[in-house]
């Protein structure tokens, strides 16, 4: 267990003018907490959030979504709940 | 798998937005939960003796991926199916992690169940053993059967407990089912083990012909290469041999299926052809070759009361050979027409040219390759030889694209096996027991007491385990390897022998195998990067690896099991007082303290493993020994490549085969070696010498006239089918490891019994059904195929043995190549029925 | 950041997913009506097209009883398989091909057509390489155990030899599926090591082309004719110096 009581995680499917899609990335990867796992062929982003502070999270989904190059940016997944048991059933 | 909640809800994350997408990750790049956790280092792959390089991804301790290594020159980031398992070989359900003895009510009882007991208890139960029978009947009581597959310091370590500490030459490695023929076929002639070549030579021969080596199955990666030099370059020929139609067929411009044994009719029908029509490269003869005459009717390697070794002239004398001319050897293999091979091997006559046109024309460059078809042969070592012969001949040897080149089974058969010496004969870097010279130099580099090494060669595999039957070998120890699957004649050789009253078996392995199964103590073992480890493959290219993870509960490498055990023995235990006399410091030490902690092997102190990127890695090894044993066990062996009298085996440092993707040997100047025996290319040919074989004193290859015999057993009335046993691409040897991965274990679950149509329908079989497969010696059933990727022709079939649940080696008859002592597995006379 | 920024996230972060549910929602439906029996779904050998079929099997489950092999199975209710009808699924177990196909002798009715003698003349479905981007011969490895378990290899399944450019030395071992010869029985889509796996049995009409009547391969076309359609056509030699030895080799093909 990581220790931490609450932790906010988002994943975030990011659309973007599909040349530019290299730049957005390189220019999200800048925003504090945010990580690009994917860059898909049509300019498609596959982005997480990360921080333990809610309003952290939206502030920087904005962020994302303000970004030069960026269509839309969609809450695909949003967790934010703490669970006790969660460690144990980890253990694959 | 442990990961952290963090890490799980993120790939969660990501997981679910790739969907939304509709793109797909790779599973690990979730797991990794994005970022990338997973630690990437070098390895080489645990199967076969090809050597692909490979990355090992690591998280939390365990391997969760691999991947082929893009920059490796081997395989450039391609991996066979069994590579791109390796991540789940480790990790089968039924992985051993503590010491099982047979016990009976809290003590050892050869009838006994098997019981979990500390390391503590199994080295002394062990040691009381070994040491009743050193006692009893003297050092040729305890033996060792070790393996190509054993990481190099771990056959050096073994290699040295036996044959320095125990005195004992019992030390064999599964090789000798492998390629010992090939050994003998290479010492014969050149005078040095392995082969002159590289797989460059793949890239730059412009044709290749397949002696009995099924590269399409067995050398996945290898055959790629061959097969895009044969699509790039449309001048390229290929010539596949076998004696049944395998997949090599699908690419063969010379298609070539003879009666099995009748290879050596064929060989030196192309001898004679590359003479007769004024082919023969004659400066290069005149001046590399020597030429001999063999003895013949040499026997096959049975028990000496077999009526056929009592029957045969030469089986005591098989080696033997005395002095020839050229003219004499022409008129030898004169005999062999192409009418005579054509009748003999059941091969057309134009095929027959065509092959013998490669060889004989002076403008193709021909590289030929064989793997068990060669070497698995009651005349392996002559089979071997006679294809140097061709090679010799023509001059095409020793050059890129030219050369006559054995493919090795196992990934350490020559790094191991050959290179270290873990042979009954053997000491490393091509040294003898049988010469004092030989001993003496290693003697002298092990700090040990004149005349400590035995100079009579122990038992060989297929001896050890009659002896283990006959009750005269009592002690055993086998590491790496599942020779109770492996070795012909199970029932009536191998079986016998472990389960002899008298007898005490120990096997270590990391899976409940056969072997295992039936021994009387096992030991669980650390493998592949569980520990840390080296291996040499068949083109004389050495890899290294670092430790990636941890073993399973009590495992340890097969390095820690024999360097511990050497504690256990007292100098005065094993030696004689006249050796123990010669150096008195030794007295009251252990064989641990004059073997390991000999100031050379405990030289290298403790320290952190690290890559370049500042990873740091496990040595389970070192932690335990308290000083780099891995390393002080390499720089110890290399002083034999460096200054021991056969020259050309220099290896690099150990520090410098951490950093490389591998490098073949010999290693000079900070350079590596591709092809052997030319100026130019090896630095051990004298200037203006142009070839030198200088394994052999005169610098000069041996040409033998050696004949075609037949086969041991044959096909009659009652047993009337060739059985020919072998491997499939999703196998690897007796399965233990790729059984245990459920999508091989899918893609090929049980072995068939390849067979003709029509031999199937003659007895009243069809495919599917089961069929009851029967040799004088046992019989198993199995599954009738008479489509799919092998398709024997009429009178043989095919079985392959990975299958523990259908023993193949029950029926094979245990008929070894009086020379080199390696079983035939290819040719046995069988009877199939109705199951 | 302003609740007013924040809002308007959220609003489009709603628009957005609602677009997505809202196509998700289309595709179900889509699938639905498309096909009565689900393309994963095999009929034995010799089952008539779809419609007949159903008219002519009743359901008895002989067939899945004489199958030695346990391939065949019922349909049960809630499965999108008509209700008691035969059917296997590749993956699980595929087809054997049975000698002596005992599914088809079982049958009472006809809805396995008893003509059918010979298992190599089944059509059960046809293989498909469906995803060349994770099929690892594609990707250069030495997999194809699709090809070696085919019982009708090098006819169903070939392995086309390509040069690979990536690694520069090596081949690429491509499988090719041949419509000739495929009987659909599945093998190699159970076998296929990839977690899900890349080659896969399709009813026939879903995968295959068809290719134009106005058009024919003159190479197929030349073959069948033994030579040439158009007989005694003059070719005159090339003025070329030294006969044109010199002149480096065109590729003739195969």
């Amino acid at each position: 267990m990581d220790g931490e009581k609450f932790m906010n995680i988002s994943g975030v499917l990011v659309h973007t003018i599909p040349e530019q899609a290299d730049e957005v990335k390189t220019r999200l990867m800048e925003i504090p907490c945010v990580e690009v796992h994917a860059v898909t062929e049509n300019g498609r982003l596959i982005v997480t959030i990360e921080d333990d502070d809610e309003k952290v999270v939206a502030d920087r989904a904005l962020n994302i979504h303000q970004c030069e190059g960026v269509i839309s940016a969609a809450m695909v997944y949003q967790y934010g709940n703490d669970d006790e048991d969660f460690e144990e059933k980890m253990s694959i | 798998m442990k990961i952290t909640r963090r890490e799980f809800i993120k790939a969660n994350a990501i997981a679910a937005t790739a969907a939304a997408a509709g793109v797909t990750l790779p599973q690990t790049a979730i797991a990794a939960g994005g970022r990338d956790k997973i630690r990437w280092d070098k390895a080489v792959c645990r199967f076969c003796g090809t050597g692909c390089s490979v990355l090992v991804g690591t998280q939390n301790d365990r391997v969760v991926a691999t991947q082929g290594d893009p920059d490796a020159p081997v395989n450039r980031g391609l991996n066979c199916i069994k590579g791109y398992f390796l991540s789940k070989i480790m990790y089968g359900k039924d992985r051993l992690t503590k010491p099982l003895l047979r016990m009976t009510d809290g003590e050892y009882d050869k009838e006994g169940d098997f019981t979990p007991i500390s390391w503590d208890q199994a080295f002394d139960i062990m040691a009381e053993k070994f040491k009743e029978a050193l006692k009893e009947k003297g050092p040729s009581a305890v033996g060792m059967f070790g393996s190509g597959q054993w990481t190099v310091w771990e056959g050096y370590a073994g290699l040295k407990l036996m044959k320095a500490g125990f005195r004992s030459n019992n030390i064999d490695p599964n090789a000798r089912h492998c390629m010992a023929s090939a050994v003998a076929g290479f010492m014969r002639t050149f005078g040095a083990d392995e082969p002159m070549g590289c797989y460059d030579d793949l890239e730059y021969a412009d044709a290749f012909v397949l002696w009995g080596a099924n590269m399409s199955e067995m050398h996945p990666i290898l055959w790629s290469r061959l097969t895009d030099r044969r699509l790039t370059a449309s001048h390229v020929k290929v010539a596949v041999l076998s004696t049944f139609k395998n997949r090599n067929f699908d690419l063969a411009d010379i298609p070539i299926v003879f009666k099995p044994q009748t290879d050596l009719a064929i060989l030196n029908y192309i001898a004679n052809y590359i003479i007769q029509s004024g082919n023969v490269n004659e400066e290069f003869v005149k001046k590399h070759v020597n030429f001999r005459i063999g003895n013949t009717d040499i026997g096959y390697g049975l028990r000496p009361e077999d009526p056929r070794e009592q029957a045969a002239e030469n089986a005591k004398k098989a080696g033997g050979s005395k002095s020839a001319t050229f003219e004499e050897y022409k008129k030898f293999v004169a005999e062999y027409t192409l009418d005579y091979v054509h009748e003999l091997s059941g091969v057309p006559k134009d095929r027959l040219e065509a092959l013998a046109k490669l060889y004989a024309d002076p403008k193709i460059k021909v590289t030929s390759y064989w793997t068990m078809g060669f070497n698995q042969h009651t005349r392996g070592t002559w089979v071997n030889q006679m294809c140097y012969h061709i090679h010799l001949l023509t001059g095409k040897i020793s050059e890129p694209g030219n050369g006559p080149f054995s493919l090795t089974g196992q990934p350490s058969a020559c790094g191991t096996a050959r290179e270290v010496g873990t042979f009954a004969h053997r000491l490393p870097a091509d040294l003898v027991v049988k010469k004092k010279e030989h001993r003496d130099f290693s003697e002298k580099i092990w700090k040990l007491p004149q005349g400590t090494i035995e100079p009579k060669p122990g038992y060989h595999a297929v001896l050890q385990n009659r002896m283990l039957k006959d009750g005269k070998l009592n002690a055993y120890w086998v590491q790496c390897t599942n020779n109770v699957q492996a070795a012909a004649n199970l029932n009536e050789e191998t079986l016998p022998g472990y389960r002899n009253p008298d007898n005490f078996i120990v096997v270590s392995d990391p899976y409940p195998t056969v072997t295992a199964l039936s021994a009387d103590l096992i030991l669980p073992t650390a493998m592949w990067t569980e520990k840390e480890g080296a291996y040499g493959n068949a083109e004389r290219r050495s890899q290294f690896w670092r430790q990636q993870v941890k073993a399973p509960g009590e495992s340890k490498s097969d390095l820690w099991q024999t360097v511990e055990f050497s504690k256990r023995f007292k100098v005065e235990e094993v030696w004689p007082e006249e050796l123990i006399a010669q150096k008195p410091e030794y007295r009251g030490k252990t064989l641990y303290d004059i073997l390991f902690a000999n100031g050379q092997v405990d030289k290298y102190p403790k320290q952190e493993v690290k890559d370049s990127a500042g990873n740091v890695y496990h040595n389970d090894e070192m932690e335990d020994f308290g000083y780099y044993i891995q390393k002080g066990l390499y720089e110890e062996y290399r002083l034999f490549g460096l200054h021991g009298p056969k020259k050309g085996h220099e290896l690099a440092t150990f520090d410098q085969y951490h950093q490389s993707r591998g490098l073949r040997w010999p290693v000079i100047d900070g350079k590596e070696t591709l092809w052997r025996y030319r100026e130019g290319y090896d630095p051990h040919v004298e200037k203006g010498a142009e070839i030198q074989f200088y394994g052999n004193p005169d610098g000069k290859a041996k040409i033998f006239a050696l004949p075609y015999e037949p086969a041991a057993e044959e096909p009659d009335d009652e047993y009337d089918l060739w059985l020919v046993t072998g491997r499939v691409l999703e196998h690897w040897h007796s399965g233990s490891m790729t059984r245990r991965v459920p999508e091989l274990y899918r893609a090929f679950p049980d072995a068939v019994v390849f067979m003709h149509r029509k031999d199937a329908k003659r007895r009243g079989l069809r495919r599917g059904m089961t069929a009851k497969l029967k040799t004088r010696r046992g019989e198993i059933t199995a599954k009738v195929e008479t489509r799919g990727r092998n398709r024997p022709p009429e009178g043989l079939v095919f079985i392959p043995w990975f299958d523990a649940s259908r023993l193949v080696n029950k029926l094979t008859l245990d008929a070894t190549c009086p020379i080199s002592k390696e079983t035939d597995y290819k040719k046995c006379a069988v009877k199939i029925e109705r199951g | 950041m302003d609740s007013l920024n924040r809002r308007r996230f959220l609003i489009e972060t709603a628009i957005s997913a609602c677009g997505v549910s809202l196509f998700g929602a289309g595709l179900a439906l889509y699938a639905r009506q498309a096909s009565s029996l689900p393309a994963y779904a095999i009929r034995p050998p010799g089952a008539l097209p779809e419609d007949d079929f159903l008219g002519a099997c009743i359901r008895c489950g002989l067939c899945v009883r004489d199958c030695p092999y346990d391939t065949l199975h019922l349909a049960e209710l809630g499965e999108k398989i008509p209700l008691g009808t035969p059917y296997f699924l590749a993956r699980d177990i595929p087809c054997e091909m049975c000698e002596d196909i005992p599914c088809v002798k079982a049958c009472p009715t006809g809805a396995l057509e008893p003509e059918l003698t010979d298992i190599n003349d089944a059509r059960m479905g046809l293989a498909m390489l469906s995803d060349q981007e994770t099929c690892l011969n594609f990707l250069g490895l030495r997999c194809d155990v699709c090809y070696r378990v085919c019982p009708l290899i090098d006819e169903a399944i070939t392995l086309d030899m390509q040069h690979n450019r990536r690694s520069g030395k090596h081949a690429l071992f491509l499988p090719v599926v041949h419509s000739e010869y495929c009987t659909g029985c599945g093998k190699c889509e159970q076998v296929c090591v990839l977690p899900i796996a890349a080659i896969k049995v399709f009813p026939k009409q879903l995968v295959k082309g068809e290719l134009g009547g106005h058009y024919r391969l003159g190479w197929k076309e030349k073959e069948k004719a033994g030579g040439s359609l158009v007989k005694d056509v003059l070719d005159l030699p090339d003025r070329l110096p030294d006969n044109g030895l010199n002149l480096p080799k065109i590729p003739e093909g195969l």
